[in-house]
């Protein structure tokens, strides 16, 4: 009973939400053009790499082609944390191009970021991650946000360059859909995430909030509440597209993940004050509550689905050793599925979530035509979808299991060791 | 900051209602449905018996060929397991437990027709009276039993086969538990023989 009451709610909320989504991407489809360019800003991109020998020539050469004045683009690659590999040899072949390198000691992006920040030419400073390739047109796209002296941060598309194995192409779909979301929130002005791998930023903003955090491991979503905290806006270009390699399995995969969320649990308990309530219109009404309470709802529906699938295996092979083998034959089971159309049932709750996931797929087709998605989908994407409820659980869980009872993670130059367990094991046991 | 834009929530949310809404007068329509149905099969069956009892009074040797009976039994299976479906949905738990009462009935009667058949005309059709209930935690080997029954029934079409959910409500069931004996399901009463726990379908043919 108090499941099928969760459940209710679960959809109740979501289905408003989706929909309240939706209409407002679809009242601001005038406003999908982005700005045009009057002044041209400087823009200074900033790489940082540690241990990319793989993917850095080619990022260096895609930001080389970037389409954009010449005397108004400075890029720089920065090595941290004293690569062991060719990284720095790479990038020092492209100084004939104009390219700056710096190799700094220090690990850790926010520092490298920091570093870079203080000593570049440009208005407009770009983080790039060093296996990320733009499109020429990225910013004549993303600049002309600019030109509102309000906003602070502007974000393209990022989408999967390479869709070769499953888990790639799911992201793919993940990636548009979180630019689309982007959108929305924009014109919401409740865009409390940019994408690491490619964002501009203000220069004048670093210098008068501070720089990057650097003991946060995900150093963009501190920044972007931060821009929201003090009551500036951040923009999407859904149309400006960068490509980017995503984590190729599982494993990869779930640690990228457990590394964000735990970034998010983390930015979210120390902006905590501003992210409930009205204060921040949408930002603290709608979208971060919105955020949270998702999380929970899909753990518990991922619960739900793989509860059911088992109870429904077990009894069908339960049955199947009551029957026996001498018995078992093929029309013994289809007795035993009894699939007659008559069986066929449905209420509100199997409707909501039928409604629901033809939002979705009216949700996917905007994302796709909006940022210019070429690739290409067949019907095996809603079994994708179904997968993708419970391995987005599973990274929840995770997160939410390190952060309570985690020792030390590490991820690239940044330790973290923020869980629950720590801090009173600090507080318990001073000397360790 | 955007200005909270009231309208556009209050369309959202009436669209969301109205999903809600529709869902559920969708289900109920699709309930009725299928209740009309089993209606209809309820009378057409109640129909046919009826004329055939009259007929068996009139004369009972015309009825020794007793063919009509099959067609009956064969509706009356196909009706018990549409019943246990609807009896899963507890809003209308009112008409179908109105249903599954003169179900019961009829089976009842189909089941005494066939035996006066026997006895007045040397037939000898079998009889299985099977007492099962619905639900997993009460008989985790019914589902079991009953797709092994209607897979003797494809394979012999002139068993006469009739079920009873023990939990359905009915002076009839109460009747029929206590004249067998009947304490755990499944039970299979094949020609007046009781058989406690499932049977694999060559046990039941054997038997029967």
């Amino acid at each position: 009973m108090l499941g099928t009451l969760i459940i209710f709610s679960a959809l109740f909320i979501s289905l408003f939400i989706g929909t309240f989504f939706l209409l407002t991407f679809l009242d601001n489809l005038g406003k999908m053009h982005n700005p045009a360019i009057k002044r041209y800003p400087s823009v200074t991109i900033i790489i940082p790499a540690h241990n990319e020998e793989r993917g850095i020539a080619g990022t260096i050469e895609s930001a080389l082609a970037i389409d954009y004045p010449k005397d108004k683009l400075e890029i720089i690659v920065v090595e941290n944390g004293g690569s062991k590999d060719r990284t720095v040899e790479i990038a020092n072949r492209y100084k004939k191009n104009g390219v700056k390198v710096f190799s700094l000691e220090k690990g850790g992006k926010g520092y490298a970021m920091n570093y870079i920040i203080k000593r570049a030419k440009g208005d407009i400073i770009i983080t790039m991650d060093a296996d990320t390739f733009a499109e020429p047109d990225v910013l004549y796209k993303m600049m002309g946000y600019f030109e509102d002296p309000k906003v602070m941060a502007v974000a393209p598309t990022i989408k999967s360059k390479y869709q070769k194995t499953l888990i790639q192409r799911i992201q793919n779909v993940e990636y548009l859909l979180g630019g689309f979301a982007r959108k929305v929130f924009e014109f919401l002005d409740a865009m409390y995430v940019t994408p690491g791998a490619f964002t501009a930023y203000r220069k004048k903003f670093f210098d008068k909030f501070g720089a990057y955090d650097e003991s946060h491991i995900t150093e963009d979503l501190e920044i972007a509440l931060r821009i929201n905290s003090k009551g500036y806006r951040l923009a999407n270009a859904i149309d400006a597209s960068v490509y980017t390699i995503t984590p190729r399995t599982f494993r990869e995969l779930f640690w990228q993940r457990i590394r964000w969320f735990l970034g998010f649990i983390d930015a979210f308990i120390q902006y905590r004050r501003m992210l409930f309530g009205f204060k921040h219109g949408y930002l603290s009404g709608l979208v971060m509550p919105a955020a949270v309470i998702s999380i929970f709802f899909t753990i518990f529906i991922a619960f739900s689905m793989i509860k059911e699938s088992l109870l429904i295996a077990y009894w069908f092979l339960m049955d199947g050793g009551t029957i026996g083998i001498e018995n078992l034959n093929v029309s013994v089971l289809k007795n035993l599925l009894n699939l007659s159309p008559f069986s066929f049932n449905f209420s509100a709750i199997e409707f909501a979530g039928f409604s629901i996931i033809l939002m979705g797929l009216l949700t996917f087709y905007l994302a796709k035509k909006y940022s210019l998605d070429k690739s290409e989908y067949g019907f095996g994407y809603l079994i994708y979808i179904f997968f993708y409820i419970i391995i987005f659980a599973s990274w929840w869980v995770g997160a939410i299991w390190y952060k309570l009872f985690g020792r030390v993670l590490r991820f690239g130059g940044v330790t973290w060791n923020n869980s629950v367990l720590n801090k009173y094991r600090y507080k318990l046991f001073p000397q360790n | 900051m955007a200005k909270v834009n009231y309208s556009r929530i209050t369309a959202a949310l009436s669209i969301t209602l109205l999903i809600f809404f529709s869902g559920f007068v969708g289900g109920y329509f699709l309930t009725s449905g299928k209740i009309s149905q089993l209606t209809e099969l309820q009378n057409e069956i109640y129909t046919q018996s009826l004329s055939l009892d009259a007929l068996f009074d009139l004369a009972s040797e015309n009825l020794c060929d007793a063919e009509g009976l099959i067609p009956i039994n064969n509706q009356l299976n196909e009706l018990g397991n549409k019943l246990t479906i609807i009896e899963e949905d507890t809003s209308r738990s009112f008409e179908a437990q109105l249903l599954a009462e003169q179900y019961v009935a009829l089976e009842v009667k189909h089941f005494l027709l066939i035996k006066d058949i026997n006895q007045e005309c040397g037939k000898k059709y079998s009889t299985i009276l099977y007492f099962f209930s619905p639900d997993r935690t009460e008989c985790s080997n019914c589902a079991a039993q009953g797709a092994l029954l209607t897979e003797v029934k494809d394979q012999m079409p002139e068993l006469m086969i009739y079920s009873f959910n023990w939990n359905i409500a009915s002076p009839v069931i109460d009747r029929l538990l206590l004249d067998y004996d009947v304490d755990t399901v499944p039970t299979l009463v094949i020609n007046g023989k009781k058989f406690v726990g499932i049977l694999g379908t060559q046990e039941i043919i054997n038997n029967s």
